[in-house]
């Protein structure tokens, strides 16, 4: 039975490591639903974060595959229950009538959304959550009149108290031995 | 990066002292340090092609034409299927050298071959200067990109300063765990630089994030060991991972303690003898018929250092549902991939096999084998005896092939091309010599087995190398002739012409309904084509010749092709069908 699966990958800071990454997911033609890559608390170590839908078995093989990659330090799969996960979305919002403010700035604070930004013609909301919250917030806003709506791509943790450092094993350098001097 | 430990241990090469001392006195380029870097690395032999943007390497290369032996190619493939045949014969990894842009991009066959076979190899290619990057400079590939899917690592060198350390790295990665194809694209101004410091040798022993080692449990072996001694009709698989990691002699220990029988893959063919007792032959679509039927009955399979590739397994959702599958494997993304296992050991073959030998029972299953005899029996009544002692039509490749197998006593390293030949090399070479049977099985590159063969005889010039090559294959890589002339490198050709692509027309013949959509080839003169090259060449036509002429060809010591017309619509059997089961092989 096909689920979404976020697949976290923690790798070296390198050119080409997005390329070597999706790759493995279009060779099998699995489409990548969400990618968000960013540099770790570590230096040097890049965390990417992807959901795609496929089989428990297929995501199996894809980290396997992911972990074959050199520059790969560790890679893993959780379904939804094993992680939690956020989405932030970005909500541009028709205000020429200024008579909506109000109700606007309602609706965001009822829904624990954030004014980023105003001037007279409209305003820019964040929201953070699901994408099921993201989506049912710009359903409310909708009415208002959306000039623009932009969410990115998940980004998540595993439930387990390990830390993740210790997962992908920090610490371990490339060795290279001086032969002769 | 660097750990300042001075390697006490380490073998002390005079010449590279020196040439170390003299080097830390000047500046050095980057083309020099990679020459020394190669040299650093045991590297004797390079098979290559100059260009424009090596040519800084090639310049140092003329100083270092005494420790580095380049063999100039006629085309970049063969190169690069030359160093899988030096790779594959000896263990070493294999070595190429071209030009960016058509000389990158003529690699890219090669590479994929490597990676699909495990072949380690290092290419070593020539990129435009770091400035013209992207901007269409001339010859300038993305090449990079192309082989991203198609080698085990790839890395752009944009500094001299680099060089030591990832031409290190590089070979580290081909050669550890499964091994594979490294590329190192190296842009023309690094070649050009001098390095900042004096060149220091560096060995890489690990990799970050790679862990090329084993990994299993003592636990897991013990549950193996449980499942062997509890069989009652256990099947050993053996894969070109025993050749990889040397288990010839511990696959034997456990074939001969356990009384199992054992059947190889293509890639495994010559990690046991063919004439022991014990071994019932080749797996796979045109492999043994008791191998593939009693695929399909064995409770056990124990399969070692293979992949389960499509061509072993036929139909998967029919393959070896009855069997409880112990899995020896080093790379872990094989593991589960094609056949669920029960027991899966992650680990190079012959440690394993070392944990695993001490716990197997002594066992006989002599019934067992009785069935595989009864199998055999039927395959060289309905397939064998007409194929290498046929009395009437042209001559068979069965036949040349089993002539071949007498005559060399099992002991030559056969190099097959891809297609009916490849087959018939398989099945009717027995060989008693590990090390033996080198081919492109992944791939199924046509055109591979003439440079591999030279690739092979430059790296183990004391073995006989015979390329076995049909009349299709021939013409893919036919210029290497003047790579084996030049260099005088004494390989037998043996080609095998039936005038069709027969692969293609058999099965056109058995699934396309006779219909023969252009498999058929108007063949040059092969004999004045390899005169022409200044290679001695016979043909024959009659089978009365063939005795007479492999002994002659054997007898050579300088380079020798044998064109022998065979049988024109003659088809390989036993086969299992594409999508067919194992247990649903033909024997006619």
């Amino acid at each position: 039975m096909e689920k979404l699966y976020t697949i976290s990958v923690f790798t070296e800071n390198n050119i080409g490591l997005l390329n070597r990454l999706t790759i493995i997911f279009t060779r099998r033609r699995i489409n990548i639903e969400s990618l968000t890559v960013s540099e770790t608390e570590k230096k040097g170590i890049s965390r990417f974060t992807i959901v795609v839908k496929c089989t428990e078995d297929m995501s199996r093989k894809l980290v396997q595959q992911i972990n074959k990659v050199i520059e790969v330090l560790i890679a893993y799969a959780y379904d939804a229950d094993n992680m939690i996960f956020s989405e932030v979305a970005i909500y541009k919002v028709n205000i020429e009538d200024p008579a909506k403010l109000t109700p606007i700035i309602n609706l965001a604070n009822e829904h624990g959304a954030r004014v980023m930004y105003m001037e007279p013609g409209f305003t820019a909301l964040e929201k953070t959550g699901t994408i099921e919250d993201l989506m049912s917030f710009y359903d409310l806003l909708k009415p208002f009149g959306l000039l623009e709506f932009v969410h990115s791509g998940r980004i998540a943790i595993h439930k387990q108290r390990i830390p993740a450092h210790e997962l992908y094993h920090a610490e371990e350098l490339t060795e290279y031995e001086q032969v002769l001097n | 990066m660097l750990n300042n430990k001075t390697m006490g241990t380490t073998v002390q090469n005079d010449t590279l002292k020196t040439m170390q001392k003299t080097a830390a006195q000047r500046k050095i380029s980057g083309s020099e340090a990679l020459m020394m870097a190669l040299v650093a690395e045991g590297v004797d032999t390079i098979f290559g092609y100059p260009g424009g943007a090596i040519m800084p390497v090639y310049d140092a290369l003329y100083d270092y034409r005494d420790k580095l032996n380049h063999i100039l190619v006629r085309h970049e493939q063969g190169a690069g299927h030359a160093a899988e045949g030096y790779a594959r014969i000896s263990g070493k990894v294999g070595v190429c050298l071209v030009t960016s842009g058509p000389g990158a991009t003529n690699l890219i066959t090669p590479i994929a071959d490597a990676l699909m076979d495990s072949v380690p190899m290092v290419c070593i290619v020539g990129q435009v200067a770091k400035a013209l990057l992207g901007t269409d400079a001339f010859q300038e590939a993305d090449i990079m990109g192309m082989t991203m899917p198609i080698t085990k690592w790839n890395y752009q060198v944009t500094s001299a300063d680099e060089i030591p350390e990832i031409i290190a790295k590089a070979f580290y990665i081909a050669k550890s765990g499964r091994p594979g194809p490294v590329l190192i694209d190296v842009t023309k101004n690094a070649q050009f630089e001098q390095l900042t410091n004096e060149f220091i040798n560096v060995k890489c022993n690990s990799v970050r994030g790679y862990r090329p080692k084993s990994n299993y449990t003592y636990e897991q072996v013990e549950k193996a060991a449980e499942l062997i001694n509890a069989a009652k009709k256990p099947f050993l698989f053996i894969g070109q991972g025993i050749l990889i990691s040397k288990a010839e002699n511990e696959v034997r220990e456990l074939v001969e303690k356990t009384g199992i029988p054992v059947a190889s893959t293509l890639h495994g063919l010559s990690a046991f003898p063919a004439s022991h007792p014990q071994y019932v032959g080749m797996l796979g679509m045109h492999g043994n018929y008791g191998p593939n039927l009693l695929t399909n009955e064995a409770d056990v399979i124990i399969a070692i250092g293979m992949r389960f590739d499509d061509r072993v397994t036929g139909d998967l959702k029919r393959y070896a549902k009855q069997a409880k599958v112990i899995h020896i494997e080093v790379d872990p993304a094989e593991i589960d991939k094609n056949v669920k296992t029960a027991v899966s050991i992650n680990a190079d073959a012959k440690e394993a096999l070392q944990v695993l030998l001490p716990l197997v029972r002594k066992n006989d299953h002599s019934q067992w084998h009785a069935k595989f005899n009864e199998c055999y029996q039927q395959e060289i009544e309905k397939v064998i005896q007409n194929e290498i002692y046929p009395t009437q039509g042209g001559m068979r490749m069965g036949e040349v092939i089993n002539m071949i197998s007498e005559k060399s006593k099992g002991q030559a390293a056969l190099v097959a091309d891809v297609g009916q030949h490849q087959m018939m090399a398989a099945r009717y070479y027995k060989f008693a010599h590990t090390n033996s049977f080198i081919s492109s099985g992944g791939l199924g590159t046509m055109g591979f087995a003439l440079p591999a063969a030279f690739g092979a005889k430059v790296a183990a010039p004391e073995r006989e190398v015979i390329a076995v090559i049909g009349d299709g294959c021939f013409q893919m890589t036919i210029q290497e002739l003047g790579t084996i002339a030049q260099n005088k490198l004494p390989v037998k050709i043996v080609i095998l012409n039936n005038n069709f692509l027969g692969m293609v027309r058999q099965w056109q013949e058995m699934f396309f309904d006779n219909r023969y959509s252009f498999v058929e080839l108007q063949n040059p003169d092969f004999i004045k084509i390899s005169e022409g090259f200044g290679v001695k060449a016979k043909k024959i036509t009659e089978r009365e010749e063939l005795d007479s002429a492999v002994e002659e060809m054997l007898a050579s010591e300088v380079p020798y092709l044998l064109e022998v017309v065979v049988e024109k619509e003659a088809n390989v059997f036993p086969m299992v069908a594409t999508g067919a089961s194992v247990d649903e092989v033909r024997l006619q």
